[in-house]
């Protein structure tokens, strides 16, 4: 291959280095209202009147929208395929208040001044009603949260709270630890974790010259926010137009309509531009976050170390409202237990409304909550039983041609689809980790002083979109220079799609990568795509970028061998050339055929939705060092190896890794979104939520093993969330080997490993 | 009336006194200043003054009489790229690209400031611009390429 | 963009500033970095005093004198020119991670605010630094005496004085604020030690070298830590534990 797999630099890159204006608020000033969120104080409670009167009065204000504006509709925020199988339990405003930061009213008005003004004069009465915000307190607690309504659907049941519900079996989990040798159990938290892209969620709606309605939005959804928005405010479809232009990071914050729907009701009611930006502050407390899990994993396995059975319980807190409650959940489920083989597996789950802000999609989704559990449990089995923690593992992974059962019965809401493993490289993940961690000199030796080196490991697997359900599509059409627009939905948030996908046309192509003019996410201009997320754009979108590349490719040999009047020829560097030795440029084919002979454009489309998704694998070595004085922890070293197939491009995928890796020692050990005893948020700029920066990075080896995928484009399996997996448990894992102590709930403070390091019985 | 460089012109801003140098440069379409926190501490704001880093959005106005204010939109003009600019793209360092106009102005700070800085240094000048998607650890390689050669790899 | 903000005043004297400060909505403005983060609403009017104090850092083994106008970068270069080894300079950088915002900030504005999880307020407190401030005069007062009032103009402290000079911080990252912060110095036969930190107040122990002892830290700790509060970052006996560390670890290092 001369492209797929090599060194290619990013296609938005020097537009993105020079700083041009290429974000979604870098537009000429335009006459915007600045619109601006009125949430709420309160965690729960009824809205009993909001006196407007006062605010309207000021000079410059031109519009506030509340629950009295409109009937309410409702929908889920979760950016998800059609029907979403989230709980649809929210609508624009709601009279119920669930969280502090619930959204009350939308004041847009000439300036941001005058906007904020105006919040200050709304007179909202509230009629306050009881709290719930521990979630193992939800579940049929005399406070109802969703007290059942018209128009709730997907709800699994709003009289306990528990907003979605898993339960399902395959085997006999019970006859299975009745079986084995030995059963082990362990229960472990992660909390509230915020995406903290650098760029806060921000939208612009404007009219067109056809009063068609269009936004320009930081989204990774661009094709969700048309069917939403036009379901919510009742208009066509066909009467908007969604743009994502590059976006500064989403990580699933942005796989939400979040404030899409408030920013086209003022510009409709208006007729005029509007403006809405999150500050920092909301959004920490009014976008989205990683849902917090409690997982219970227990295991039973045999002297031969082989797993008999596995049982999963998880109680998720997803806060007031429920966008990806169920999908999360799943995935925590079916990603992990994917990993494993075991003749019986159960698991039972359960998505509980509290008064705190409502969670959503972060990187991972649920995978990193359901590894941190498995992945430690996994150690603590191997310690107990006095056996290398790396051979218990390799004693059970599902292998190349084994079925994952699992996945069969866990869809995304809906039943899935059967998975025959037909690549895996965790050995080899495994094997490069050990030797770069220098895993059997650190593991092994004696630790003492008051400063404690420990290493520690774990390994992870994710998926390659979601089977069945995502689709992508591109249009592909050919210029007389030789060049071609790539046109697709698929939504670059950062990652360098736009890029990979661009390699994988001009492969196919054979045209330099900048040959491809890339135009993507443009509701308008570029065909379906269900948006970025659950890992699918490389695999899924890429599939239709080489279906559509080969059509167009199969289109110039026929064109140039009309052209040249023969019957047989090839394609080599961008010509067609004849048997007999003929031969005809790419521009002369395309040139000839826009203007004298067998006149066509050559173009094609293709969609591609795959009922296949290959796990990537990955394994991850962590090397820390604890001050048993203090309990502090600090990471030397992360290694993160992944075989996800093919790599289309080397660098961006290490980057992918890279980048996650901070993610998750944040939530490991630093990051932890934190509310007082009325659930008002206390953490809500960077000094008081921690996460790493440059001077607090360890070092960071990223690499990747070699894997063919036969279902994958030029046999590629998605990269950009397994990474983000592996380091919680390592690193819980290290500081175990470190000094001894076992934290079973993130984030792993000093002080709890102190306190561990204090009850031990020899320190 | 408050007057200073901006990109080598000379320039007046007749703007309210509460007005931060981020409004005003985003109001006038330099658009590679940005909003990332109100306090500062992302960088996605990073200028430099008389050739030093700071937060246009903790500037006032009036704080910039007579300096001198220097944007990436100076750095590359026309199709020509700065040698910093293309060890970023060349090493892989842009993933979103919301940060790199902050982290180039950093490196370049650094650069004129300090004769072979080493990794530690370009940590530091990193510590004000935040990340999410990188890690730092490309960012760091291709400001290393850069001030090791004055080009890219 | 400050709404609140309709003037900013730049008096022609320190005597004037004075007069002008006694209007509640109004305040100093040295190099903002604080005071525009906050953009407080009640403020309408700002007294720049930015050409009335000097920004320079004089530095010798005789005395270090720093006016309140000097950014705290400009200090860490100076320090750095002289002796790039110091090994205080790397915790005191971490007052404020940031280089942007340490070029802005000032010592003034750093006094002014007093903030007690600064690292550089918590050895200048250690060394007991003399600030001139201006009321109505100029006049010397030690750091730690200072009851907040008037303009402070400059900050002195004597390396001669000192034969020694630590600082130990405790943050959950390094450019995460500390929980704890304890600098200390040895002063003829004794230990002076500062404790700062997510606190109230940066406080100050002494004691004789003589009876310097871990119990003397675990005594320190356990008054130090009256002015802590228990939060997400540690109950009050981890914190309590986490000075009576630092300070034995500033101790033996003196």
């Amino acid at each position: 291959m001369k492209i797929v797999g090599k060194k290619t630099r990013r296609v938005d890159g020097l537009s993105l280095a020079k700083g041009k204006a290429v974000f979604a608020d870098d537009m000429p000033k335009k006459d915007y209202l600045y619109a601006k969120i009125l949430h709420s104080p309160i965690a729960h409670g009824k809205i009993v009147s909001i006196d407007k009167s006062k605010a309207l009065a000021l000079d410059g204000i031109e519009i506030i929208l509340t629950h009295e504006d409109f009937t309410p509709h409702y929908f889920t925020t979760a950016g998800q395929g059609y029907p979403e199988p989230s709980p649809r339990d929210t609508s624009m405003f709601n009279k119920t208040m669930r969280f502090v930061g619930d959204r009350v009213a939308v004041v847009a008005g000439e300036s941001l001044e005058v906007v904020e003004e105006a919040l200050a004069l709304i007179d909202v009465e509230y009629e306050e009603l009881p709290t719930i915000f521990d979630m193992g307190d939800s579940i049929d607690n005399d406070t109802v949260i969703h007290p059942g309504k018209d128009g709730f659907s997907f709800l699994h049941d709003a009289s306990r709270n528990i907003a979605a519900n898993i339960s399902e079996e395959l085997g006999d989990v019970q006859k299975g630890f009745n079986d084995s040798d030995y059963v082990f159990e362990g229960t472990y938290f992660t909390p509230y974790a915020q995406q903290c892209s650098i760029e806060p969620h921000i939208t612009l709606t404007w009219l067109d010259e056809n009063d068609r309605l269009i936004i320009r939005t930081a989204t990774q959804v661009p094709y969700h926010v048309r069917r939403v928005v036009a379901e919510i405010l009742d208009i066509p479809v066909g009467k908007i137009r969604v743009i994502k232009p590059r976006i500064g990071g989403g990580f699933g914050g942005k796989q939400e309509i979040l404030n899409e729907e408030v920013c086209s009701a003022v510009t409709l009611n208006t007729g005029k531009p509007c403006r809405l930006e999150y500050t920092r502050e909301e959004e920490f407390y009014a976008a989205r976050s990683r849902h917090p899990q409690k997982v219970t994993y227990k295991i039973g396995l045999n002297k031969d170390l082989m797993m008999q059975s596995i049982d999963m319980e998880i109680l998720q807190n997803c806060g007031g409202y429920g966008p990806h409650a169920l999908t999360v959940m799943s995935v925590s489920a079916s990603k992990t237990l994917a990993l494993y083989r075991a003749p019986n597996v159960r698991i039972q789950a359960n998505a509980v409304y509290t008064n705190l802000p409502p969670a959503g999609a972060y990187r991972g989704y649920g995978a990193p909550q359901g590894y941190f559990a498995l992945e430690s449990l996994m150690d603590e089995i191997a310690e107990q039983l006095n056996v290398d923690p790396i051979e218990l593992r390799k004693k059970n992974y599902f292998r190349e041609g084994e079925d994952v059962s699992i996945a069969k019965v866990l869809g995304e809401g809906r039943e899935g689809f059967p998975v025959i493993l037909q690549s895996n490289g965790i050995d080899a993940c495994i094997d490069r980790g050990r030797e770069l961690i220098d895993w059997d000199t650190l593991k092994n030796e004696k630790k003492s002083g008051i400063f404690r080196r420990g290493v520690g490991m774990a390994t992870v697997a994710q998926a390659s979109g979601i089977a069945g359900i995502d689709m992508g599509s591109v249009f592909i059409k050919m210029n007389e220079d030789g060049s071609f627009n790539l046109n697709m939905g698929a939504t670059d948030l950062g990652t360098g799609s736009d890029t990979a996908l661009a390699q994988i046309a001009a492969e196919v192509l054979d045209v330099p990568v900048d040959k491809m003019i890339v135009i993507s996410s443009d509701t308008d201009t570029t065909p379906f795509d269900t948006g970025a997320y659950a890992s699918s754009t490389t695999y899924v979108t890429g599939a239709a970028v080489k279906k559509a590349a080969e059509d167009v490719l199969s289109q110039i040999l026929e064109q140039g061998k009309k052209l040249l009047e023969v019957d047989e020829a090839t394609i080599e560097n961008n010509q067609v050339v004849s048997t007999d030795g003929q031969s005809i440029s790419y521009q002369d084919i395309c040139t000839k055929s826009f203007y004298t002979d067998h006149q066509t454009q050559i173009q094609a489309v293709a969609s591609k939705v795959s009922y296949d998704s290959p796990p990537p694998y990955n394994a991850t070595f962590a090397d820390v060092i604890v001050d048993t004085e203090t309990g502090f922890v600090k990471v030397n070293k992360i290694v993160s190896i992944t075989d996800s197939g093919q790599i289309i491009n080397p660098q961006m995928s290490e980057g992918q890794a890279e980048g996650a890796i901070p993610q998750s020692l944040g939530m490991t050990l630093t990051e932890h979104m934190i509310f007082d005893d009325k659930g008002r948020p206390i953490n809500t700029d960077f000094e008081n939520y921690h996460i790493y920066t440059s001077i607090d990075m360890p070092e960071i080896i990223a690499e990747f093993v070699h894997t063919d995928e036969p279902t994958g484009p030029y046999g590629a399996k998605a990269v950009a969330e397994i990474p983000i997996n592996g380091p919680a448990p390592a690193v819980a894992n290290a500081i175990y080997n470190a000094c001894g102590v076992r934290i079973r709930e993130c984030p792993i403070t000093p002080e709890k490993v102190l306190n561990g390091i204090n009850q031990l019985p020899i320190k | 009336m408050i007057q200073f460089q901006l990109n080598g012109k000379q320039v007046s801003a007749n703007v309210r006194p509460g007005t931060t140098l981020l409004d005003f440069l985003r109001d006038k379409g330099y658009f590679s200043v940005k909003y990332g926190s109100d306090k500062g501490e992302t960088g996605a704001d990073t200028i430099l003054v008389d050739g030093n880093m700071m937060n246009a959005s903790l500037m006032l106005i009036h704080t910039v009489s007579g300096k001198n204010i220097e944007t990436v939109e100076s750095f590359a003009h026309g199709q020509d790229v700065h040698p910093l600019q293309d060890s970023f793209i060349e090493e892989g360092a842009i993933q979103c690209g919301y940060c790199t106009p902050g982290m180039v102005l950093a490196i370049e700070s650094l650069a004129r400031e300090k004769d072979n800085p080493n990794e530690s240094d370009v940590k530091d000048v990193l510590a004000g611009v935040y990340c999410r998607c990188t890690g730092y650890v490309k960012p760091v390689k291709a400001a290393m390429n850069y001030l090791a050669t004055g080009e890219p790899k | 963009m400050w709404y609140s903000i309709k003037t900013v005043e730049k008096p022609s004297t320190l005597k004037e500033a004075v007069v002008s400060l006694k209007n509640i909505d109004t305040t100093l403005f040295s190099g903002g970095s604080y005071l525009v983060a906050d953009k407080n609403p009640n403020i309408q009017s700002l007294i720049d005093i930015n050409d009335l104090v000097g920004d320079g850092v004089i530095a010798s083994i005789d005395g270090v004198h720093i006016d309140a106008g000097a950014t705290l970068q400009t200090f860490l270069d100076i320090v750095y020119s002289i002796n790039p080894e110091c090994r205080l300079l790397k915790g005191i950088k971490l007052s404020c991670p940031s280089k942007q915002i340490r070029n802005q900030r000032t010592f003034g504005g750093e006094i002014g605010k007093g903030r007690s999880n600064s690292e550089v307020m918590v050895f200048l407190h250690a060394v007991n630094a003399d600030l001139t401030v201006f009321t109505d005069t100029e006049r010397s007062v030690s750091i730690r005496d200072w009851d907040g009032s008037g303009i402070v103009t400059k900050i002195s402290y004597f390396p001669k004085r000192i034969s020694g000079i630590e600082l130990e911080r405790f943050s959950l990252l390094e450019s995460a604020p500390a929980i704890v912060i304890v600098s200390g110095v040895k002063r003829k036969n004794q230990f002076e030690f500062s404790v700062g930190g997510t606190t109230n107040k940066i406080q100050s122990f002494t004691c004789l070298i003589e009876d310097w002892s871990a119990e003397i830290s675990k005594e320190f700790a356990g008054n130090a830590v009256k002015e802590f509060s228990a939060d997400h970052l540690g109950s009050l006996d981890y914190k309590e534990n986490l000075i009576a560390t630092a300070v034995n670890r500033v101790g033996d290092a003196l």
